[in-house]
């Protein structure tokens, strides 16, 4: 096993890296009641104090620590991007494989809703979601959910494809396997490997997306610590106070970096057609 | 050939419908419309007036009528190429369209035009030294436009002038055919900031094409062949790597002919994305079909065209 | 009528003129450069209420009265050379100035003047300032001779004539109004003011150029005026700072932050603190529960610090607790020193915490749960915040709900809240009449926590009719008074708001208006070299 994990950092060195940024990630978000010296919402400390002993991130405009809140804001945007993405990528993938196995008309006409839903812009999309569900954490991974659940379903869609019609599953179909077996034994294992590099990159997706829907009024509530809304806030006064744009936006950058070096090292070492170069 | 165009151009009609019987219903299932919005947004008359003047104004725009009847008279102008006024502006769709798409066009070309020049030749290098430390700095470089939302990469660029040149990009828009020199003067700025962001997934595209390229056979025979032989078949190898790439590319495109909201508010370049924001924010349903749908159209137009370059290059594509 | 505020603005252009000395000659040329916060859409300044279409065609017309631009508290004629009362206060006559043109050529008479009011007072076309001001006041309009009108007024009112000042009571070409139906689009544009329309990019800029035969000689000092339409905070100020705008919008005003950063950047600015004559309210829904329970909004009431929303949310900038600003309306506000004896207003809170806290678990024992709506526009989020914290000191825990700009008046106006964390409101018409009719009677507009107050009613009502100036103003201390004293209002009003601005030395004789809609005009205003 730390063979395996040693092959791994050695192979791969960003995607340790990566994995590693993901990792103390987790870590903050888990115990983010324990390492946040405050409140995510609590004020009553003086406005735009720069960073200092007592405060190592420095305060917001409201009057709180930035710190606490960037904290806060790893099991926020974490649990944002991956509930969001789990369920979308998710759901779309199932989508993806049931109408790429069964054909026909259902799969036709499901095409055409995933088109028409991908047609659409994305942001617009998402803040007519939010303002019809209102503004709130749960509503942002459902408006989130809905903009990854079809390009899930398209790209899960063309792989399945791709294995249906490989033989064996021909095979087993012709030998009376139940198609629910079929799926469930060698189809959607085939697919893992996109589903879980479809995973990573999207959950960075989903955080940076939600930072942008809150620049434009529609993302989280203000007071939960998201650092897509810390951010918003920050670059109102980003002369005053620079710190509130550079830490959220280091976490966020940290964030999508590590997402994506490990993402990129599992479509590396998983998909076949990757490995290896010129020699 | 034909019969696979003719095919992909009929699935337009029931995207497109779907696609605008999405944002029919998304849009009413928003709170608040045209008339409300107007008559509430001042406070200054009794309630008693107020209720009068929605229903008066809804009557006006036809919002009293049922709903489904509302989409067909909207689909029967669409059809006939009317697309009705705007509620807000009181004057028709059809000009507010003409006006905003050729800024968000060129906008979208430009930064497609910066994105290729700076995100291929990365993915390219990417792809040839993979695992040397030159392929990691080649990644790092290309995530990091990823790595901030557009709003903050923007808002840095705008006030990094500021503070460092005491300059700032135009303000006000003039046509490139007008002004070329101002034009750009104004739009490189929004332009680089998205092709910076959007130039991540290419170069990630353009490194897995091209390492699976690289692999084949051929390849590795003509390394071994020499030189000369060498430099053809990589050129030939990269034409067939970047052929899904130019699909994801025309995908972005068409993504961005839509107009990227942030970078046109921060910029202030009054494109489609400004405008569409605008609309949806004033209930102006009108607009916000119309400009949906040019967006639908022109999505789906520039995958196919993409499509068929496709398969047009390679013959060995075949079409399910 | 208000010395106090006459006092204040002549000592703010007297700070504004000190680089230059007042013996300075206007020069003539020049292009003025400023922003709006957003795009007007529709140009038509009788049927439309947002600020920014009031920027972007103030230059361009005229009315029969408006504030000097001089003196921006005092009224005096504008098309209206001078005008009389009947002794009875019902019948004003104004009389015309003569060899007036519109932009266009055409001559200006008294059938435009008849025009405009026909249709802004008809009880089916939609004006929600002007009209809605007028429209109590005014019965008929006449044109007596091409140069002469009369106005025969539903009572004598005290507001009429500074209602009628207001530059949303601009007056249109009776041709253009009959050529074009409304006054939206920019061809429409049609003047007798100092500047004509003479671009629209909508979404870029707006621009005004000289009117070469205004009817004052010699004004405007102005070659143009330019808007750029720029949206959002870090935009404009980085417009600001680059020298790109030589003053700031009305609305929303800097903050106290952005003034410090335009500061640092640039040394050829004054930067200076104003009134904006607009008032901060948190509003309680008295039509359901809990806030149907007047010991409720009490305790609301009692719990808010305004002092600290005013010290922390305005940054300072503004004056808590009053129902009228002594700066703006002198005299008919009750006393500062009253003002801040008032319950809920008291320093420190000891006592009306504690009381708030006890009428909270009188009801609601082990806390009450709310959800406190807002809209997300400029720092509301950031005043949303403190007010949640406020009330959670006396059990109260609100989560806040935050709506879509135009989607949230909407809910406010339909009822659909049981608090609003802050709403702020401009007044349209300096006196003193306004916060009452708009806010606090039983069928004003604004009154979204539908709280019917039949003492109110009376008083405000009796106001509005009093011909007396001391009489009017014992009503409004009898109001101010009834509603701070009960403590149970449904719109709590937190403080006047009061902004930082800046002005680029270069420009001479630019005064704050006593509105924020009014004196954008820039008629006398001149650039220096």
């Amino acid at each position: 096993m730390l063979a395996a994990l040693g092959r791994f950092v050695v192979r791969q060195p960003l995607g340790a890296a990566g994995a590693l940024v993901v990792l103390a990630l987790v870590a903050v978000a888990v115990l983010a009641p324990r390492l946040a010296p405050h409140g995510p919402k609590e004020t009553g400390f003086a406005p735009y104090v720069a960073p200092s002993a007592e405060f190592p991130m420095g305060t917001d405009q409201v009057g709180r620590d930035v710190l606490s809140r960037v904290i806060w804001g790893a099991r926020l945007s974490l649990y944002v991007g991956l509930a969001s993405v789990v369920l979308g990528i998710t759901l779309g993938s199932l989508w993806g494989v049931a109408t790429a196995y069964f054909g026909g008309a259902a799969d036709a006409g499901s095409q055409r809703v995933v088109d028409s839903l991908m047609a659409l812009p994305p942001i617009i999309l998402a803040l007519s979601l939010m303002a019809a569900l209102g503004q709130s954490v749960t509503n942002v991974i459902l408006a989130l959910t809905i903009l990854l659940t079809p390009t899930a379903a398209r790209t899960v869609r063309s792989v399945a494809l791709g294995v249906a019609a490989a033989p064996y599953v021909e095979a087993a179909r012709a030998t009376g396997g139940s198609n629910w077996r079929i799926i469930r034994r060698h189809v959607i294992p085939n697919c893992m490997a996109s589903y879980i590099v479809l995973m990573t990159t999207n959950v960075s997706y989903a955080i940076v997306v939600e930072a942008s829907l809150s620049f434009l009024g529609a993302g989280a509530p203000p007071d939960e610590p998201s650092w897509g809304g810390m951010l918003t806030a920050g670059v109102q006064a980003l002369e005053t106070a620079p710190w509130m744009v550079f830490f959220p936006g280091l976490a966020i950058s940290l964030a999508v970096f590590g997402l994506n070096l490990l993402g990129d090292s599992i479509r590396d070492l998983t998909d076949p057609r990757l490995r290896g170069g010129l020699g | 050939m034909r019969q696979y165009v003719a095919r992909r151009l009929a699935l337009f009609v029931p995207t497109l419908v779907g696609a605008s019987l999405l944002v029919f219903v998304l849009m009413r299932l928003v709170p608040g419309d045209i008339a409300e919005i107007l008559v509430y947004q001042t406070g200054s008359e009794s309630s008693v007036i107020q209720t009068k003047q929605i229903q008066q104004i809804r009557a006006e725009l036809g919002l009293d009528r049922p709903v489904a009847i509302q989409y067909l008279a909207w689909m029967g102008g669409a059809l006939r190429g009317d697309f009705g006024q705007s509620y807000t502006q009181r004057r028709p769709v059809w000009d507010i369209l003409a006006e905003r798409v050729p800024r968000s066009l060129e906008l979208a070309v430009l930064t497609l035009a910066i994105a290729v020049v700076w995100a291929i030749p990365l993915g390219v290098i990417s792809a040839v030294r993979q695992n040397s430390w030159l392929d990691y700095a080649a990644r790092v470089l290309s995530l990091s436009g990823l790595s901030l939302p557009l709003f903050v990469t923007g808002v840095l660029i705008l006030y990094g002038l500021v503070r460092l040149f005491r300059w700032i990009p135009p303000l006000e828009f003039v046509a490139f055919t007008e002004n070329p020199v101002e034009n750009l003067k104004q739009l490189i700025w929004p332009a680089l900031c998205q092709a910076y962001y959007i130039s991540a997934p290419i170069t990630r595209l353009t490194r897995s094409e091209m390492l699976e390229v690289i692999r084949h056979d051929y390849v590795r025979t003509a390394r071994a062949k020499g030189l000369a032989e060498r430099a053809v078949v990589y050129r030939h190898a990269l034409k067939n790597a970047l052929l899904p790439v130019v699909t994801f590319i025309g995908w972005w495109g068409g993504r961005l002919l839509g107009g990227v909201v942030i970078m046109e508010m921060i910029f202030v370049v009054p494109g489609m994305g400004t405008a569409l924001l605008h609309a949806v924010s004033q209930r102006d349903y009108p607009t916000v079909q119309a400009m949906i749908f040019v967006m639908a159209l022109v999505f789906l137009t520039v995958n196919l065209v993409v499509d068929l370059l496709y398969a047009w290059i390679d013959p060995r594509i075949r079409y399910a | 009528m208000t010395t106090s505020l006459i006092a204040r603005i002549l000592a703010v252009s007297l700070l504004l003129t000190t680089a230059a000395s007042a013996q300075e000659k206007p020069r003539q040329g020049g292009i003025l450069n400023w922003f709006d916060y957003g795009d007007p859409g529709r140009l038509d300044v009788h049927a439309e209420s947002p600020l920014v279409v009031q920027q972007a065609t103030a230059g361009v017309y005229s009315g029969l009265l408006h504030y000097d631009p001089e003196e921006p508290a005092k009224v005096i004629g504008d098309l209206a050379e001078r005008w009389t009362v009947s002794p009875d206060g019902k019948t004003y006559t104004f009389h015309l100035r003569k060899g007036v043109k519109w932009h266009d050529g055409q001559p200006f008479s008294s059938a435009d003047v008849k025009a405009t009011f026909d249709r802004i007072l008809n009880p089916d076309f939609k004006s929600p300032k002007c009209g809605a001001s007028l429209k109590p006041i005014v019965a008929s309009v006449e044109a007596v001779d091409p140069n002469t009108v009369t106005f025969q007024l539903k009572f004598p009112a005290a507001p009429f004539v500074p209602s009628l000042a207001s530059a949303w009571c601009r007056i249109a070409a009776k041709h253009v109004l009959a050529k074009y139906g409304d006054l939206n689009a920019p061809e429409a544009q049609i003047g007798t003011g100092p500047f004509k329309f003479k671009k629209y990019e909508r979404g870029s800029v707006i621009e005004w150029e000289r009117n070469p035969s205004y009817f004052i000689p010699g004004l405007p000092y102005l070659d143009g005026v330019k808007q750029f339409i720029l949206v959002g905070g870090p935009t404009q100020l980085a417009a600001a700072k680059a020298s790109k705008v030589m003053l700031w919008d009305a609305w929303p005003p800097m903050r106290k932050t952005q003034a410090d950063e335009l500061r640092r950047a640039r040394d050829d600015v004054e930067i200076y603190q104003a009134p904006i004559n607009t008032i901060f309210l948190i509003y309680l829904n008295a039509r359901k529960p809990p806030f149907n329970n007047p010991d409720l909004r009490r305790a609301v009431n009692l719990a808010i610090d305004r002092q600290e929303l005013v010290a922390k949310s305005l940054e300072g900038a503004g004056v808590p607790c009053a129902i009228l600003d002594p700066k703006l309306v002198g005299d008919f506000a009750l006393p500062l020193e009253e003002v801040a004896k008032t319950p809920g207003c008291r320093q420190p809170k000891d006592q009306d915490l504690a009381e708030a806290k006890r009428l909270v678990e009188k009801h609601h024992p082990g806390g009450l749960d709310i959800e406190v709506g807002l809209r997300s526009v400029g720092n509301y989020a950031d005043r949303a915040q403190l007010v949640v914290s406020q009330l959670r000191k006396v059990g109260i825990r609100g989560t806040l709900k935050t709506h879509e700009s135009a989607a949230g008046f909407a809910a406010w106006g339909k009822g659909d809240f049981t608090m609003i964390a802050t709403q702020d409101r401009s007044m349209d018409v300096n006196d003193p009449s306004g916060i009452f009719h708009i806010v606090y009677t039983t069928e004003a507009g604004s009154n979204y926590g539908r709280l019917s107050d039949a003492k109110v009613d009376e008083l405000a009502e009796r106001a509005l009719r009093e011909g007396n100036r001391d009489r009017r103003k014992q009503l409004y201390w009898e109001l101010q008074r009834h509603i701070l004293g009960r403590a149970d209002t449904a719109s709590i009003p937190v403080g006047w708001v009061e902004g930082w601005f800046f002005l680029d030395k270069r420009l001479r004789n630019y005064k704050h208006g006593v509105t924020t809609y009014d004196n954008n005009t820039f008629m006398k205003v001149w650039l220096a070299q």
